[in-house]
C-alpha cells in the first residue's frame, strides 16, 4: 500500500470532480519545528508507558505488596501527573482494558496519560493561529474542555486538580483580552461568542447534583461562581465596550471577585515583610519592631500584643505605613483579634490597604500567623 | 501485509522505541498531509496526528494494538478523530477566504483557484457519511488501492465498492446542490 497520488482512476469519470481531486491533492508543507516537537512528545509518552509495563509485570511476580510498594518507591518524570493518579491509570488500564483503550487524548482527563499531550496540541494550535478571530474561538473552545473535564472529574467522583481552574481562568480571560482588542463592532459580536459559551458552561455545570465529596463540591461552587462573575463582566461589557476596554487596558488582570478588599501578596513573603506563615511553634520568637512583626500563634506569652491608649494597634501609635510589616495573626489568638477601627471598617488602617503594603488582615487560619517569618 | 509491517508491529508490541520512531517517521508525513487535506488547518491536523499517534501507544498498551494492517490502522484513527470533531463543530459554509498556504513561487491566480477548489471539495466532502467521506479520501485522493481501502473501513471489497458508488454519486449531488445555491445568491 503507497501514500502515492493517485492518477485519474478509472471509477471516477466525472471531469470536474477530478479537478477537484487533483486540487485535494496538493501537498500542504508541515512547520518542521512543530513535527519535531509532536514526535518528542510521541516518543516521550511511548517512553512512559513502556515503563508501566513493565511495572505491571513485576507486580504480577511480586504479589499484593507492590502496588504499595510503587505508591512510595515510583518517581514520575513529569510534574503534572501525581503518583496516585497515574496508579490509578495503570490499575484502570490493566483492569479495566476495552474501553479504556480506545479513548481519545481529546477527552483526557487531568489525571491521564494523554492529559499532557491534550495541553500540548492546544498549544500548539493557539501558536499557529495568527489570526484573533480564531485564537478567540479556539480559547473559548479550550475553556468549554476545562469546564468538561471539571464536569466529567466530579461525575466520576474524583477532585479535579485546581490547575485545571487556573487555566479555564486564563483562557476566559485570553478571549476577553482578544474581544476588547477587535474594534468595536467586532468586539461586540466577540462578547456575545462569549457570553453564549459561557452560559453552556453554567448550564453544563448546573446539571451536575451535588458532588458527595465536599471537596468537589467547592470545586464545583467556585467554577460556577467564577463563571458567574464573568458572565456579570461580559454583560457590563456589551453595555459599555469602551469601559470594559479601559479596565483591561490598565490591567485588569483583576478577575471579577478579587478586587474588592486586601489581597494576599503575591510575591514570595520573606523575613520582615510582615506576610506569610508564621511558624507558630517558636517560643523565642518576640515580635520586634521592624522585624516583621505581628502576633503570633498566641501560645507565646511574651508576645501577646497589648493595646495602646488609644485602644487601637499595640504595635505603633501613628498610621501604619506600607512596607511597615505589622498586621493581624492567625485568627486563633485570643488576644489579638483586630479591632476595627471606628468606621467599622479595615483595623489596621483607615486608608485602603494596597497588595503588597504588608498590613491588611492575613486569611484566617493556623498557617498565617503574621509573625513575618515566610 | 508485508514482512516489514510485521516486524514494525512486532517491534512496537514490544514497545521498542526505536521501531516507534520508525513508524511515526514513516506514517506521520501522510496522515498530516490526510488530516489538514479535511481540516484545512495546520494546527487541527498536527492534533489529530499527535492523538493519532498516542491512541495507537495506549491500544498497544492495553494489548490491543493492530495484528496486522498498520497504515490502515491508523488512518482509521484519524478518520475517526476528524468525524468525532465534525460532529463537534462542523466545518462552516462554503465561502472565499484569503489561504495561508499561498507560496511565493506559485504563480498567485493558480494558487487561489486551487485554494478555492480544495475549499469546495472540503465543504462537501463534510456533508457526507463517515465512510463515504473516507472512501473517496483513501481511494481518490490517497490513491489506495480498495484491498488496503476495505482494510481501513474493516469491510470486504465488494461492500468498499458499492460504498465507492454512492459516495461518488452523493459528492455529485452535493456539489450540483452548492453550484446552483451560489448561482442563486
Amino acid at each position: 500500500m503507497s501514500e502515492k497520488e493517485s492518477p485519474l482512476i478509472q471509477e471516477n469519470d466525472d471531469p470536474r470532480l477530478e479537478r477537484l481531486f487533483t486540487a485535494l491533492r496538493q501537498p500542504v508543507p508541515r512547520d518542521p519545528l512543530v513535527a519535531a516537537q509532536t514526535r518528542r512528545v510521541f516518543l516521550q509518552e511511548a517512553q512512559r508507558l513502556s515503563e508501566a509495563v513493565s511495572g505491571t509485570q513485576k507486580r504480577r511476580h511480586i504479589g499484593w505488596m507492590q502496588p504499595i510498594q510503587n505508591l512510595f518507591r515510583r518517581k514520575e518524570h513529569s510534574p503534572m501527573f501525581t503518583v496516585f493518579s497515574t496508579i490509578l491509570i495503570i490499575l484502570s488500564l490493566v483492569v479495566g482494558g476495552t474501553g479504556v483503550s480506545v479513548a481519545a487524548a481529546q477527552s483526557s482527563l487531568p489525571d491521564q496519560p494523554l492529559y499532557a499531550l491534550k495541553l500540548f496540541t492546544e498549544q500548539v494550535r493557539l501558536a499557529l493561529n495568527k489570526d484573533s478571530e480564531q485564537e478567540l474561538q479556539l480559547s473559548l473552545e479550550f475553556a468549554t474542555r476545562r469546564v468538561n473535564e471539571i464536569q466529567a472529574m466530579i461525575q466520576n467522583e474524583q477532585l479535579p486538580p485546581e490547575p485545571v481552574q487556573g487555566r479555564y481562568q486564563e483562557q476566559v480571560e485570553q478571549a476577553f483580552r482578544l474581544a476588547v482588542g477587535m474594534p468595536d463592532e467586532r468586539a461586540l459580536q466577540a462578547l456575545e461568542q462569549i457570553r453564549q459559551r459561557l452560559r453552556e458552561q453554567e448550564q453544563m455545570l448546573s446539571h451536575l447534583g451535588q458532588p458527595k465529596n465536599p471537596q468537589s463540591e467547592a470545586v464545583l461552587l467556585r467554577t460556577r461562581q467564577m463563571i458567574q462573575e464573568r458572565l456579570r463582566l461580559v454583560e457590563e461589557g456589551l453595555e459599555d465596550p469602551a469601559r470594559l476596554r479601559e479596565q483591561f487596558r490598565n490591567g485588569m488582570n483583576e478577575t471579577p471577585g478579587q478586587d474588592n478588599g486586601n489581597r494576599q501578596p503575591t510575591g514570595t513573603p520573606v523575613p520582615g515583610s510582615g506576610y506569610g506563615p508564621g511558624d507558630g511553634d517558636c517560643p523565642g520568637c518576640a515580635a520586634t519592631p521592624g522585624s516583621g512583626y505581628g502576633p503570633g500563634d498566641g501560645t507565646c506569652p511574651n508576645c501577646t500584643p497589648q493595646k495602646d491608649a488609644s485602644g487601637g494597634n499595640p504595635w505603633t501609635d501613628t498610621t501604619p505605613t506600607p512596607g511597615s510589616g505589622y498586621g493581624p495573626g492567625d485568627g486563633d489568638c485570643p488576644n489579638c483579634t483586630p479591632q476595627g477601627n471606628p468606621s467599622g471598617g479595615n483595623p489596621w488602617t483607615d486608608t485602603t490597604p494596597t497588595p503588597g503594603s504588608g498590613y491588611g488582615p492575613g486569611p484566617q487560619g493556623p498557617s498565617n500567623s503574621g509573625s513575618g517569618k515566610p | 501485509m508485508n514482512q516489514d509491517e510485521t516486524a514494525l508491529l512486532e517491534g512496537a508490541q514490544r514497545f521498542d522505541l526505536e521501531v516507534l520512531a520508525e513508524i511515526y517517521d514513516r506514517y506521520s508525513s501522510g496522515l498530516f498531509q490526510y488530516a489538514i487535506r479535511l481540516l484545512g488547518e495546520a494546527g487541527l491536523a498536527e492534533e489529530c496526528v499527535a492523538e493519532t499517534f498516542l491512541r495507537f501507544l495506549k491500544a498497544l498498551r492495553a494489548g490491543q494494538g493492530p495484528k496486522n494492517y498498520l497504515q490502515a490502522y491508523l488512518y482509521r484513527i484519524a478518520h475517526h478523530w476528524i468525524s468525532d470533531y465534525y460532529r463537534r463543530q462542523p466545518p462552516p459554509p462554503l465561502e472565499l477566504e484569503e489561504d495561508s498556504h499561498v507560496q511565493e513561487d506559485d504563480r498567485p491566480d493558480a494558487q487561489v483557484e486551487s485554494n478555492l477548489l480544495r475549499e469546495e471539495l472540503r465543504a462537501a466532502l463534510a456533508r457526507l457519511t463517515p465512510e463515504q467521506r473516507q472512501v473517496i479520501m483513501l481511494r481518490f485522493i490517497e490513491g489506495w488501492e480498495n484491498e488496503a481501502v476495505a482494510a481501513a473501513l474493516q469491510k470486504p471489497v465488494g461492500a468498499i465498492k458499492a460504498l465507492q458508488h454512492r459516495a461518488l454519486a452523493s459528492l455529485r449531488r452535493i456539489l450540483q446542490y452548492d453550484t446552483e445555491r451560489i448561482k442563486n445568491e
